[in-house]
């Protein structure tokens, strides 16, 4: 008997039944209705005729924002992809630098020249830009801002930006000026560095009050961006709505930007499969395998500007030898834990300038995964297992140390378990641990550590100092890494007065690097994220801008007719092509996430 | 048969099979606990999985399929065909490829065995609870014995330090202490072992009180035994019965605390297995590939139920007011 035969006679003989037929009846007109409901729905389900403005984006964060002001709520990516949907920066970098030195776009600034000698760099400020409470933006923001992040008693992350500054004068009303120390290549990126703050708003509160009092900016808040405050529940939700005196009248699409806080990925992918978040910045690679084909998801994937290596310890006399620290790298199958922890979405890293950097030296070939000769080297070096316990050793001591990173991030806990059984092969004892980032951090600053996994963000100013010698005791240069020459070209590199003629000093940094082998680089991996196709906008180069942490959200818009079939809480409506954002860029720093 | 004794000889039998599974590990497990051959392509593999094990020059390959042509050993791996030359392929006979690997309860997140790792996560894990009770009861056995037996003062100083530390939250004692040793197994022992002894040291003392007032001790002292003589010969051997019930009933209390720290990345280190490391591996893939954390969860609840049965049981038998 065939289904439909079964249910068939089950309809017929429940009619015989007066009572089944009554029971039956709210329901059969409840599904009438219903179908009638999806015709109506059907009918709105035309092409979108173009862009218009409404609806309301919940965005899934881990956390929350610290703060409004930049310059003491920390460096924070969640807090950066806020500040960066309400304040403006002079220019907008551009993602261009996998070919050549980042651009900028004007936004506060529409224009702006350097001085003959390049000592100087004028901006000449658009005149239609206005705080949201309706004053100007002038040239006397634009210093106040350089003074907050300059000041001592403020002490900002990203304060070493403007070293190099002497003065910041004010010309007129919409001209101000930014007197360098020197000229360099990076003048503009320093420059343009951090958001521009309201001195009308913020100025009645001393500098050296600043850091006490972050939460009195939140009350005396005023904007420039695409999106003001409306509602602030720490560690719960974030309510971000249009700014009406945003300078493009056009922009935002988005009535409201929602940020929830979910602490818990695997939370924030039901709620997204579920449909009651929008976007999720990041999702794992296994995630995004698992979810790849779920209807209704768009994903975005693009290349971050990290990269994952372990540094030895170059203190200790285990990896004071670059011939030993070649042998390691030779030992570990680096390949395996790309392909096994990132698929397609990871790739080895050769070098500290990631490949999609336009100053990665890409002509360096991989260190080839090769056990045998790494057994070899070693024993050159008098590493072999003389006691035949199993452990190779040297004068008695075995070859054994630990290896750390730091607790939270999964790929990075899962990769210092598969070097731990690698090296097990050649005859090394690894003991790794995980230790929280905020307890990794003075361990590694303080020399306190035998081998760390950990990933550094690069900065498009491509400022390696990191590896200069004099950072060793601030626990910059914690890896204790020390050459003369590379000292010379990192300090010749930050004096040449035109991005590209940093070239030739970062190829032979790199390939110094490579040759000592500093670290052994393991990962460059892609950043994926996902939406709602309901949603528009939220592109690769576009939504984070290839630039690890922001966002501003302000072309992301829904498609009408979905939105009203599938949420009533979202009214969105088709949009404009996406338009490039801006995110604040901070200097190269290790990450936890 | 009455119900306790059927439950005592079902939870012998439990216990008893997890240990002789435990013990036998090194004969039982396919393979090694900690062997990652391929870990790209042996993840996640659900149970009852056959591969290929492919040993190339420097690395293995798991493949799905193979296939011996004229040219070489074309093997499937992430769903691509690859060919290797013979002479390239170490395992490779006339007869053809000598590693055929069955995953009985699949692989985890690195492509272990994670048959291998549950029989090798048993040793740690009931060896870890089996220690940490005895010296948990040796410390309450002796500690009760002694305060029972002590002047009044100390007796009193004994049982407020006691109801110091029973106040104080265990869990939140041993993350605190777990965090600032770096745990191993001998830690784990010592950490659970010193944290789980006053209540079996509460027992005993009430015990001792007890049985000193009975005429059987009451007739030792007469005679003119020492006091110590009189707790080793006539009081001890009478309180250790309900104690020692308690013994099984605390080796399953054991196993979870164990399981819950290496859960929270705070007990056995990897790549060593426990059940409880286990779980937390798998956690991540508790929807994609669900026996990497629920198979250790119900050998975990096994072992539980069969110390929980046992001790009930013996409790039964050897506490006389029951």
């Amino acid at each position: 008997m065939s289904a439909i035969t079964w249910v068939h006679r089950r309809i017929r003989a429940a009619s015989d039944r007066p009572s089944v037929l009554l029971a039956a009846l709210p329901l059969a007109l409840l599904f009438a209705l219903a179908c009638n409901g999806s015709k109506e729905v059907a009918k709105e389900e035309a092409p979108p005729t173009g862009p218009r403005r409404g609806g309301t984006a919940v965005v899934a964060v881990i956390s929350g924002p610290q703060g409004v002001n930049e310059y003491v709520s920390g460096a924070r990516t969640n807090t950066r992809e806020v500040l960066s949907m309400l304040f403006l920066n002079l220019a907008s970098e551009q993602p261009d630098f996998t070919d050549h030195p980042p651009t900028f776009k004007p936004e506060l600034a529409e224009r702006w020249e350097y001085s003959s000698d390049k000592r100087s760099l004028t901006f000449f400020l658009r005149q239609d830009i206005t705080w949201s409470d309706g004053v100007a933006v002038t040239a006397d923001d634009v210093r106040f801002s350089w003074q907050a992040q300059s000041h001592p008693d403020i002490g900002w992350v990203g304060a070493e930006y403007k070293e190099p500054i002497e003065d910041v004068e004010v010309i007129d009303a919409h001209t101000v000026r930014f007197h360098f120390e020197y000229p360099f290549a990076g003048q503009m990126l320093y420059a343009n560095e951090g958001v521009i703050i309201p001195k009308h708003a913020w100025s009645a509160l001393p500098f050296d009050q600043w850091r006490a009092n972050a939460d009195w900016f939140l009350e005396h808040l005023v904007v420039s961006g695409p999106f003001t405050i409306d509602s602030w529940r720490a560690n719960d939700e974030f309510r971000l709505v249009r700014n009406e005196r945003y300078f493009d009248p056009e922009l935002p699409y988005l009535d409201q930007v929602v940020l929830r806080v979910i602490p818990d990925r695997a939370s924030q992918l039901v709620q997204l499969e579920a449909g009651s978040v929008d976007y999720i910045n990041a999702i794992s690679p296994d995630d995004r395998r698992r979810i790849m084909h779920t209807p209704n998801l768009v994903f975005t994937n693009y290349w971050g500007r990290g990269y994952a290596f372990i540094s030895w310890n170059l203190r200790k006399p285990l990896f004071d030898d670059s011939r030993v620290r070649r042998a390691l790298t030779m030992a570990i199958d680096r390949q395996a834990i790309v392909e096994t922890l990132w698929g397609e979405f990871g790739r080895l890293a050769i070098t500290p300038v990631p490949q999609n950097i336009w100053a990665s030296k890409r002509d360096l070939p991989p260190i080839a995964f090769d056990p045998k000769e790494a057994m070899k080297i070693l024993a050159e070096q008098g590493w072999s297992d003389h006691d035949g316990d199993g452990t190779i050793d040297r004068d008695g001591k075995p070859f054994a140390f630990e290896l750390v990173t730091n607790l939270g991030n999964q790929q990075r806990m899962d990769s210092i378990v598969m070097v731990q059984e690698h090296l097990a092969r050649i005859g090394i004892e690894v003991t790794t641990r995980n230790i929280p980032f905020n307890s990794l951090m003075p361990q590694l600053n303080t020399g306190d550590y035998d081998a760390v996994l950990i990933k550094l963000s690069v900065a498009t100013d491509l400022d390696f100092s990191q590896y200069h010698s004099r950072n060793i005791a601030s626990g910059r240069n914690f890896y204790a890494y020390s050459d003369p020459e590379v000292d010379g070209w990192l300090e010749a590199a930050r004096r040449v007065e035109k991005a590209e003629d940093m070239g030739p000093y970062l190829d032979k940094i790199q390939g110094r690097l490579y040759r000592d082998e500093v670290h052994t680089f393991v990962w460059e991996s892609q950043i994926v994220g996902a939406h709602l196709a309901r949603l528009h906008g939220p592109e690769p180069n576009g939504y984070r801008e290839m630039v690890d942490g922001a966002a501003r959200l302000e072309a992301v818009h829904f498609q009408a007719y979905r939105v009203l079939i599938f949420a009533t809480a979202h009214r969105g409506l088709p949009g404009a092509p996406l338009r490039p954002s801006h995110p604040p860029l901070l200097p190269s720093s290790l990450g936890a996430g | 048969m009455q119900v306790r004794q059927v439950e005592a000889r079902i939870g012998a039998v439990i216990i008893s099979v997890l240990s002789v599974l435990a013990l036998a590990a090194p004969l039982l497990a396919p393979h090694p606990p900690n062997e990652q051959l391929d870990p790209a392509a042996g993840r996640l593999r659900p149970p009852g999985t056959s591969v290929w094990a492919i040993e190339l020059n420097n690395q293995w390959r798991i493949a799905d399929r193979v296939e011996r042509r004229a040219d070489g050993l074309a093997f499937e791996r992430l769903g691509r065909w690859d060919l290797a030359a013979f002479d390239q392929v170490h395992n490779l006979t006339p007869a053809g490829l000598v590693d055929r690997r069955t995953y009985w309860l699949g692989t985890d997140r690195f492509g272990r065995d994670l048959l291998s790792r549950l029989l090798y996560g048993a040793r740690v894990s009931l060896a870890v609870a089996f220690f940490a009770v005895l010296l948990s009861m040796t410390l309450g056995i002796g500690i009760g014995a002694l305060a029972a037996t002590s002047p009044r003062w100390l007796d009193g100083l004994l049982m407020r330090g006691v109801d110091g530390l029973m106040a104080f939250p265990s869990l939140f004692l041993l993350l605190t202490l777990a965090v600032l040793l770096r745990p191993s197994s001998l830690v784990l022992v010592l950490l659970l072992g010193f944290t789980g002894w006053m209540g079996i040291s509460r027992l005993v003392r009430a015990e001792i009180l007890s049985l000193k007032e009975r005429e059987f001790a009451l007739a030792a002292r007469a005679s003119g035994l020492s006091p110590l003589r009189v707790l080793f010969h006539h009081l001890l051997p009478n309180a250790l019965g309900p104690a020692l019930a308690l013994a099984p009933l605390a080796i399953g209390g054991v196993i979870l605390t164990e399981a819950a720290l290496s859960f929270l990345g705070l007990g056995i280190r990897p790549p060593q297995a426990s059940w409880g490391n286990i779980i937390s591996e798998g956690r991540e893939f508790i929807l994609s590939a669900w026996w990497i954390s629920t198979l250790p969860g119900l050998a975990i609840a096994l072992a539980v139920i069969g110390f929980n049965l046992l001790g009930d049981s013996l409790r039964d038998a050897l506490d006389p007011r029951l």
